[in-house]
């Protein structure tokens, strides 16, 4: 069980420190590796986790590697829709290019802007349900007949 | 001062107060889970307060500064809902005597996460799990927090017990299972045989969903993954259980279910109710001899699958079950919990091995086994009826301390067979005789588990 997206402040810090090394904005250089190690093992277990809607025995998946099927589902959950069936591939992606800027590797533009548009995907989708969030409905206890 | 940030601050100050305040308790066997968790909730809050103070500073830009006063009343948010965390956890709510050894248990498992054990007002056991190790990763997290968050054995687990009037001594062999989930994916199961089980079943979901007028989609093959996990996890633990208590488990997770709910407990987090009694009682016909023998050898109690619950539902049909169920839990987890109730029965065998191979390779010394029943009976059963609490034994000429498995075993025997034969017992004023015998046993099992728990701390520092 991982914290709801919408409460967890962390992750939202995380990806936006992570969109700004992506823009190779400035960013002190501890946060920026610590920053980079979390991203590449939120992104290399959800892309891990993805064989689950992929792979021929995607059941397996859920029961053999439970933290990273739920990691999965997480992104799933909030950005099924707007990456449909290239979720699974654009997660991948997300872990090669975040582990590859961790090495100092060099990365094509266009795989950077990709990745970027996936963790801003992220954000909006936690921003939009932040903003629709219920209050509890008031509880009642009595017979219904 | 914005009025947002006064009153941001203003909450932050009392959080701190109750922290503070929580911190100054007494946690029963003194674990330090509770304290960790509250000192991780203290990180949060100085976190935030900084945040404040730096949304006070001369000519910071506004919207930066309205952004750290919104997150500011995030952590203080966060801070609130996790202080529920550890509701409960104090030596009013839970029986001190228990922490102690269900904390052996823990050891003896190889737990290493950071645990806490809690009463509640609730019919419920559970074992709850939180992941927050990327606190320490929030803007600008004090070093406070950053400690706090290293501090942790992440993720976090706490144990819930029923508080109180569910509370009776021998109930608690269910948190067995419970900590059955916290090794839940150490217990290694192969499931290539039963691949073709499992597609199946989910073929047969499709079906009865398409007729139904659902066509399948990702979302339900990623729902179906999350209920075989639930449900193959619910099995490990009661497997863990098991092991680890023989038959007081079998008799504490029925009589629980019997209180709590008699419903068929077919669910998308929990397999049918009355499959895993079915597959609890074969576990205690097993064997030569097995603790379904011993125990009529030794008591004349000739257990039958629902002699404490009789009235837990039973399955229906398929079709009429998935009609029952589809009003309350919806289509798709009604479609793939029928359909997949008949493949889980057939893994759940390679599941019961695979938590006996872990165990034995792990923590032999923790498997309760049959010989061991019969040699506890005999030694204590019959002074437990005299008001002798269950403390310790003769082996080899030198006094052992008895174990939790121990005591709660001779404690459900005694609770199934002998109560009636307990003395008349003074002091539970208006009570009907048998509940005051009951309250006696509980009493003297607590007393057991209590003298037990010195006994062992004094060899070992002996």
């Amino acid at each position: 069980m991982y914290a709801s997206p919408i409460s967890d402040l962390a992750l939202e810090h995380i990806l936006e420190s992570g969109l700004r090394v992506l823009n190779s904005d400035l960013i002190d250089d501890g946060r920026r590796m610590s920053v980079l190690h979390a991203l590449v093992q939120i992104f290399t277990e959800a892309g891990r986790g993805s064989a689950a809607v992929t792979a021929q025995n995607h059941m397996l998946i859920a029961l053999e590697e439970p933290p990273a099927f739920e990691r999965f589902a997480l992104f799933f959950r909030y950005l099924n829709r707007t990456f449909g069936a290239d979720l699974p591939a654009r997660l991948n992606e997300a872990s090669q290019v975040f582990t590859a800027i961790e090495q100092d590797m060099d990365i094509p533009p266009a795989m950077r802007n990709r990745v970027a548009e996936l963790v801003e995907g992220m954000l909006t989708a936690i921003h939009r349900e932040s903003r629709l969030v219920q209050l509890a409905p008031p509880k009642e206890l009595r017979l219904s007949f | 001062m914005s009025a947002n940030l006064q009153a941001c601050s203003f909450l932050l100050g009392r959080l701190d107060r109750e922290v503070a305040k929580l911190k100054a308790l007494t946690f029963p066997g003194h674990h330090t889970g509770p304290r960790k968790w509250l000192s991780f909730i203290a990180g949060i809050l100085d976190t935030a307060k900084s945040y404040l103070a730096q949304a006070e500073t001369q000519g910071f830009p506004a919207a930066e500064s309205e952004r750290l006063v919104r997150e500011a009343e995030r952590l203080g948010d966060n801070a609130y809902q996790l202080l529920t965390f550890v509701a409960g956890t104090d030596a009013t709510q839970i029986p001190h005597q228990v922490v102690a050894p269900f904390q052996r248990w823990v050891e003896a498992l190889g737990i290493k996460e950071t645990i806490f054990f809690r009463a509640e007002h609730l019919p419920n056991y559970e074992l709850a799990w939180i992941d927050l190790r990327h606190y320490g990763l929030i803007n600008g997290a004090t070093k406070s927090l950053q400690d706090a968050t290293l501090a942790i054995d992440w993720p976090a687990l706490r144990v819930s017990v029923p508080g109180h009037a569910m509370g009776l001594l021998p109930h608690f062999a269910v948190v067995g299972h419970e900590l059955g989930h916290a090794i839940q994916d150490q217990v290694k199961v192969d499931l290539t045989p039963f691949t073709q089980g499992i597609g199946d079943a989910i073929t047969r979901a499709m079906a009865r969903l398409n007729a139904d007028g659902v066509t399948w989609a990702h979302e339900h093959s990623i729902r179906t993954g999350e209920i075989l996990k639930a449900w193959l996890n619910e099995l490990k633990s009661d497997a863990v259980g098991h092991y680890l208590v023989g038959p007081a488990f079998f008799f504490a997770l029925c009589g629980f279910l019997e209180l709590s709910g008699r419903g068929s407990g077919m669910s998308g987090s929990h397999p049918p109710s009355d499959l895993r009694r079915e597959l609890l009682f074969q576990k205690l016909n097993e064997g030569t001899p097995s603790f379904a023998a011993i125990l009529a050898t030794k008591t004349g109690l000739l257990i039958t699958e629902d002699f404490n619950s009789p009235n837990i539902a039973r399955r229906l049909p398929d079709t009429q079950m998935y009609e029952e169920l589809r009003d309350r839990i919806g289509k798709v987890d009604a479609a793939v919990t029928v359909e997949l109730t008949s493949a889980i029965a057939a893994i759940a065998p390679t599941i019961f091995h695979a938590a006996q191979v872990h165990l034995q390779a792990t923590s032999p010394d923790l498997v309760y086994t049959p010989t061991q029943l019969s040699a506890d009976l005999d030694r204590h059963l019959d002074l437990l009826c005299h008001l002798v609490p269950p403390v310790e034994f003769m082996n080899a000429g030198q006094l052992r301390p008895a174990t939790l498995s121990t005591i709660i075993n001779v404690g459900w025997t005694a609770l199934l067979t002998k109560v009636d034969q307990f003395p008349t017992i003074r002091g539970f004023g208006g009570s009907p005789p048998i509940a005051a015998r009951m309250e006696s046993l509980h009493e003297l099992l607590l007393k057991a588990v209590e003298l037990a728990e010195a006994r062992q701390l004094w060899e070992e520092l002996a």
